[in-house]
């Protein structure tokens, strides 16, 4: 399936299933940003801007937002994947929701998810409109326990900016 | 922020859906999002949406089942198809005044009215039970 964007008419790439002829309709990452500044009220990139230190714009159902490049080289994330609109645990490829994926569990239906420490810093900031500086936390991927220090900023309006501050184990 | 309804949006391409998750949401409305139509009629069941946006063309299934699929749940639910491309819908439209049609690429204020204007007509709708009830 083709995938063209709804704005531009941009080619977007394919997706499975290659064989079917229709055309899905996406927006790209230009028009992405000029529609958001025409009709967003608030600027996700302003968000990041300045941060030094890995960084995502979250919701509280822990999506992604927006990055900023040194979260997506931490992750490995590379300049043809997009992690916004994904949960969370997907972006850090969290094994918890990997390995229930065939249960159709995703990040924030295992019963690990209760106890992840960025997403509780993340609900409690949400709840309190307190910003948290410096929580100790970690994620598993399926070959490592990726040790980190996180700050989660209240912004309002249903975004909260995580900043990964330091890294103790790198995700492999 | 007083939220004006509870709306599921559904697109395979998550761009599309973040980009409404985030505009709606500012704009008021309780946004759920899927990116599958097997997902989204599970999301329909339990969540009882007041609306659900749908995206036409969708690998595997697409808007036209999923439209099957919730209006067998519930008959009078309130659906917009959103597509990229013009659609020919006029036959599906005129028997059910609860489905409407939005491109994608019109404006997005033309979206808010369109979705008040489902909103107001579900409301319409549940008001005139309420009186036949009572």
């Amino acid at each position: 399936m083709k995938i063209v964007c709804s704005f531009c008419r941009c080619s977007m790439g394919e997706k499975p299933p290659y064989d079917n002829l229709e055309i899905t309709s996406g927006i790209c990452t230009r028009c992405f940003e000029t529609e958001s500044q025409k009709w967003l009220k608030i600027d996700y990139l302003h968000l990041l801007q300045g941060v030094e230190n890995p960084a995502a714009v979250v919701s509280r159902d822990i999506r992604i937002y927006a990055v900023n490049e040194p979260f997506n080289r931490l992750l490995g994330i590379g300049d043809n994947e997009d992690p916004r609109g994904l949960l969370c645990g997907e972006v850090l490829k969290c094994m918890h929701p990997l390995e229930q994926a065939n249960t159709g569990m995703r990040c924030g239906d295992t019963s690990e998810c209760s106890s992840c420490p960025i997403r509780k810093s993340i609900t409690n900031v949400f709840d309190t409109k307190i910003d948290l500086k410096n929580v100790p936390a970690w994620f598993k991927t399926r070959t490592s326990r990726c040790e980190i220090i996180i700050s989660v900023y209240y912004k309002g309006n249903e975004t909260v900016l995580l900043v990964i501050e330091n890294i103790f184990s790198h995700p492999n | 922020m007083k939220k004006n309804g509870k709306i599921l949006v559904v697109d395979d391409q998550d761009d599309f859906l973040l980009f409404l998750r985030i505009f709606l949401t500012e704009n008021g409305y309780d946004v759920l999002t899927s990116n599958n139509v097997k997902e989204a009629v599970s999301l329909f069941r339990k969540m009882d949406p007041d609306l659900v946006i749908s995206d036409w063309y969708m690998p595997f299934l697409g808007g036209r089942e999923l439209l099957t699929l919730i209006k067998e749940i519930r008959q009078e639910a309130h659906i917009m198809i959103m597509s990229g491309f013009h659609l020919e819908m006029d036959d599906i439209t005129r028997l059910d005044k609860n489905i409407s049609i939005w491109l994608k690429s019109s404006d997005f204020k033309s979206l808010l009215d369109k979705i008040e204007k489902s909103l107001s007509l579900r409301e319409t709708a549940f008001g005139s039970k309420q009186e036949m009830k009572s």
